[in-house]
């Protein structure tokens, strides 16, 4: 890919990709992070990036994979669940998605966290949800209620988790 | 603790769907029910100007040539392709290709540089006729062709792309002449083959697209198939069909001889 594609690309699809990493990871400096490494994704994955008919919506699901990776990786979850549990207002940003973020990561496991994230963090309805992955919309119904059955059994086994509120 | 999965309906659109919108990539139904509640929703509104605004404020938080630089260092220079090692045989290819088409034109009786060389930018498309009589020489728009004569294409990019030659014509038929085809930046490409003009009488835009990504035929078909609905399907009134590659294309009309 030449220089000017790429910054066009950039320019065009950067910002979507930078607020969805600060959305979820909650750190500026990691949200630039997970920028640049986003776009070498796609810079090493031309071919595929170049295959697809919608590239936001590709990209959108690579931003939000990317920041569930790196919010699995296990050093930083213990920085962030700090950051997550603080009050609000030094938190800043949406209170409410950190606070979900942190139950996902600690309760479910990895293949269903990416649809728990969109349906409780962004709202997105099942057919979104179905259209982005590229599956049915019963099977977002079904891996929905695995992971509430998931965070049930978790909650029961952790009564550590328990004073974290939720709306 | 979370509430079941189909409890949460939102009343507003989801932040993929405005994120679409500002993409331009919503299409369709979603894009008409997106328009109508946007229409509708103050909220929807403000959260769509404020992803405007984000973008335009982004050029000016971001370095973005810094960060492009940056990731082109780390991915180091790429790979050359194998169409553009040096080799040999494809040089001598090259050149014997080139020694027989001008001995094809030399021997009918072309003089001298084709007069209508097509340049929109940085993009020459020359087409090259065969009459029934076997006189070769180059045609510009407009110019009258008919069935059985042979023509072939000489394109010619300034930066190098993928090339798609498309033919659209009077009954409305698209018809792909070449696809994928890569073309090195400043060199001309003659494409293979002669083509030999059907019975369809009547105005034939032929258009030439380069990308900087390869383009399959059905791609490019579409594509024509798009831009002649704009164009209420006339063949002589489209324009571009690939906003996004460049683009040029010749109108010749196809008569009885």
């Amino acid at each position: 890919m030449d220089r000017r594609t790429l910054e066009a690309l950039y320019t065009a699809h950067g910002p979507m990709v930078l607020r969805r990493a600060r959305l979820l990871l909650r750190d500026d400096q990691a949200a630039r992070d997970a920028l640049h490494d986003v776009f070498l994704r796609v810079l090493r994955a031309e071919r595929e990036f170049r295959a697809q008919a919608a590239p936001a919506t590709w990209l959108y699901r690579i931003a939000t994979n990317h920041c569930l990776n790196v919010l699995r990786d296990e050093r930083r979850r213990v920085e962030l669940r700090a950051r997550y549990l603080r009050p609000p207002s030094e938190a800043g940003g949406d209170a409410d998605a950190p606070i979900q973020l942190a139950q996902i990561l600690r309760h479910v496991r990895p293949e269903l966290q990416e649809i728990a994230i969109y349906h409780l963090v962004d709202e997105l309805k099942h057919e979104e949800i179905a259209e982005l992955l590229g599956v049915s919309r019963r099977t977002i119904g079904n891996r929905l209620e695995e992971f509430r059955a998931e965070v049930a059994r978790a909650f029961e086994a952790d009564p550590e988790a328990s004073h974290v509120s939720t709306t | 603790m979370f509430p079941r999965p189909e409890d949460r309906p939102s009343p507003h659109l989801s932040p993929l769907a405005l994120e679409r919108i500002v993409a331009d990539e919503a299409a369709g139904a979603h894009r008409n029910a997106a328009r109508a509640h946007l229409a509708a929703c103050e909220r929807c509104r403000a959260r769509l100007t404020e992803l405007e605004r984000d973008g335009e404020r982004f050029v000016h938080e971001i370095d973005v040539q810094g960060a492009v630089g940056a990731l082109l260092r780390a991915v180091g220079p790429a790979p050359r392709p194998w169409y553009r090692r040096p080799s040999l045989a494809a040089t001598l290819g090259g050149f014997a290709a080139c020694a027989v088409l001008m001995l094809w034109l030399r021997g009918h009786g072309a003089t001298g540089e084709p007069s209508d060389v097509r340049r929109k930018g940085s993009l020459g498309f020359e087409i090259v006729r065969r009459d029934l009589r076997g006189h070769v020489g180059a045609i510009a728009s407009g110019d009258r062709v008919s069935p059985g004569e042979a023509i072939r294409f000489r394109v010619t990019a300034r930066e190098p792309g993928f090339l798609a030659i498309v033919g659209v014509d009077a009954a409305r038929t698209v018809t792909p002449y070449g696809a994928s085809l890569a073309l090195d930046g400043g060199v001309p490409r003659i494409l293979d083959g002669s083509i030999i003009l059907d019975d369809t009488l009547g105005p034939e835009r032929i258009i030439a697209v380069v990308c900087d990504w390869p383009i399959a035929a059905e791609t490019a078909v579409a594509l024509a198939r798009g831009g002649l609905a704009t164009a209420n399907r006339d063949p002589r009134r489209i324009e571009r069909i690939a906003p996004a590659c460049r683009e040029t294309s010749v109108l010749i009309e196809k008569v009885q001889p």
